[in-house]
C-alpha cells in the first residue's frame, strides 16, 4: 500500500495547493500540501493522491555514458 | 570505487530512462555473480509488500544462492491491522455510519465478519483511493463519514494533512496507522527470527529518512539497506548487505537515493507530529508493540472517530482457525507452510488478511509462485 509512482507536474492550482500531474499519459489531480519548492515540469512521487517527494533533476543532465562507466566500476569493485 | 558510486550511476540510468536494450539483464547478471562471490548463510528480512511483489514477480529468490534467504516481515499495512480495529469499523458501519477506506481493507476478516460483510448486509461502505476522496464524500453527504486510515509512515502524513485542512464537521478518522521502526525493534528483540540484515522500505523511508534505522545497526549489529522497488534495486540491496557482512560492517546504507533523503520529508514529519501522538497497540500476529501506532491528538478529537462514537466490541477473535497469518507477518513462516494455502484460502475466497490484500505475502505467493 506504500505504492508510489513518479509523475510530472503539468499545471499547479495555487489556490487549492494542488496540481494536475501526468503519469506517462494518465493525468490526475494531486495535493501538494506535503512538498515544497514544486513547479511545473518537475517530477514528484505520488502516493494516495498526495505528492510526497520532489524528484531530483539530475537525470536530465546526465548521459548514456553513465552505463559504460557503471559496468567498468562494477568490474573493478572489489569487496575485500 | 564505492558501492555508493554504483548506486548513483544506476540512479542516473533509471532516471534517464534511456539505456540500451539488454543492459539491465547484463547488470543483474553482474550483481548476481558478485553476490555469489561473497555468499554465506544469511537471513535477510524486508518489510514491504512492494518488495515482496518485486521479489516474487521476478523470481529473485531463485536467482540467489540457496544459503541467502530473503524473508518477508510485517510489510503489508492492511494485513497488520488487527481484528479489533476491523471490529471497530464494522461496528460503526452497522450503526449507520458511512465507512470509507482503501479497497484492500474490505475483505480483511474481523471477529464477526469484514466490512464487505457489513456492506452486503446493507451498510454504507465505500472504497476510496485516498483520504481526500473520503473528505469529498463527507462534503456531499448529510451523514457521518469515517475514514478508516490504514497505512505506514508513507500514508499517515496524507491523513494528518487532511485533518489540518479544515475538513467538514461530519468527517472523522479511525486511525490504524502503524510505524515500521518500532515493529522492527520488537522483531529484533523478540529473537524469534534471527536477522543478519534488513532491506528497509523505500517509501516509508521517503518520509522518515535514514536516521530512525541507525539504532538497529549500532545496538544490534544489523546491516541495513534502504532499497527501491525495481528488481535491480533489490539485488543491489542484497549485495550491499552481504558486502557489509563480508567487511565486518553494520550500518545504514541508502540504495534508493534517487528518492530518499537522509532527513526524509520534513514537512510530512511536521504535519504528523502536529496531528498524532505515538501509543502502543497490538498488530495482527503481534502482541502489543510498544510505541508503534499513531493516534489523533486530543486537540483534534472532533475528527477522531474513537472519541466521537460509542464503539462497543465483543470478544476479539484474532485469527481464523488454521490460518498462520501471524507467523507469516513475523517472518517465521512462508505461505506454503500453511495447510489452508491454495486449498481453502485463495484470493477469491481468502481466509486470512495476508491472502486478502494484494500486498499480502500469501496473495503475492498465490499469484506468482509455481504450481
Amino acid at each position: 500500500m506504500c505504492i508510489a509512482a513518479p509523475a510530472q507536474i503539468i499545471e499547479i492550482d495555487e489556490e487549492e495547493n494542488s496540481a494536475v500531474v501526468d503519469f506517462g499519459g494518465v493525468r490526475q489531480k494531486v495535493k501538494l500540501d506535503l512538498v515544497e519548492d514544486v513547479r511545473e515540469g518537475k517530477y514528484v512521487l505520488v502516493h494516495s493522491g498526495y505528492a510526497i517527494e520532489v524528484l531530483s533533476d539530475r537525470a536530465a543532465r546526465e548521459s548514456l555514458e553513465a552505463w559504460d562507466e557503471l559496468l567498468k566500476v562494477l568490474d573493478e569493485e572489489n569487496p575485500s | 570505487m564505492s558501492i555508493n558510486y554504483i548506486c548513483s550511476l544506476y540512479e542516473i540510468m533509471i532516471l534517464s530512462r534511456d539505456y540500451p536494450g539488454d543492459v539491465m539483464k547484463d547488470l543483474s547478471r553482474r550483481i548476481i555473480s558478485k553476490i555469489n562471490k561473497i555468499s554465506r548463510p544469511v537471513k535477510i528480512m524486508h518489510v514491504c509488500g512492494s518488495h515482496e511483489h518485486t521479489i516474487m514477480q521476478h523470481g529473485i529468490r531463485s536467482l540467489l544462492p540457496e544459503e541467502v534467504e530473503v524473508v518477508a516481515g510485517p510489510g503489508c499495512p492492511v494485513c497488520c491491522v488487527p481484528a479489533r480495529e476491523i471490529d471497530e469499523c464494522v461496528e460503526l458501519a452497522r450503526q449507520g455510519v458511512t465507512i470509507t477506506t482503501f479497497g484492500d481493507m474490505l475483505r480483511v476478516p474481523g471477529s464477526y465478519g469484514s466490512l464487505a460483510d457489513a456492506k452486503a448486509e446493507g451498510a454504507d461502505v465505500r472504497i476510496v483511493y485516498g483520504v481526500n476522496n473520503a473528505v469529498e464524500i463527507a462534503k456531499n453527504l448529510d451523514r457521518e463519514v469515517v475514514f478508516m486510515a490504514a497505512g505506514f509512515e508513507t500514508t499517515a502524513p496524507t491523513t494528518a494533512s487532511a485533518i489540518l485542512s479544515d475538513p467538514p464537521e461530519n468527517f472523522s478518522v479511525l486511525s490504524c496507522h502503524r510505524l515500521i521502526p518500532p515493529a522492527l525493534k520488537f522483531l529484533i528483540e523478540s529473537g524469534e527470527v534471527n536477522l543478519d540484515g534488513l532491506i528497509e522500505p523505500g517509501h516509508v523511508s521517503t518520509i522518515i529518512g535514514t536516521r530512525p534505522y541507525i539504532p538497529f545497526s549500532r545496538d544490534y549489529g544489523i546491516p541495513q539497506v534502504i532499497a527501491g522497488f525495481n528488481p535491480i534495486d533489490v539485488l543491489l540491496a542484497v549485495y550491499m548487505i552481504l558486502r557489509q557482512i563480508e567487511n565486518g560492517n553494520a550500518k545504514v546504507e541508502n540504495e534508493y537515493r534517487r528518492v530518499v533523503r537522509e532527513e526524509g520529508n520534513l514537512k510530512a514529519q511536521e504535519v504528523m507530529r502536529e496531528v498524532f501522538y505515538v501509543t502502543s497497540r497490538e498488530w495482527r500476529g503481534f502482541p502489543e508493540v510498544p510505541d508503534s501506532v499513531y493516534e489523533i491528538k486530543e486537540e483534534f478529537s472532533n475528527f477522531n472517530a474513537r472519541e466521537r462514537f460509542d464503539i462497543e466490541l465483543g470478544d476479539v477473535i484474532e485469527c481464523p482457525t488454521g490460518c498462520i497469518c501471524g507467523a507469516v507477518l513475523r517472518g517465521v513462516a512462508r505461505p506454503e507452510d500453511c495447510s489452508l494455502f491454495r486449498s481453502e484460502c485463495t484470493p477469491t475466497n481468502p481466509v486470512g488478511a495476508c491472502m486478502v490484500s494484494r500486498e499480502g505475502t500469501c496473495n503475492i505467493a498465490y499469484r506468482y509462485s509455481s504450481f
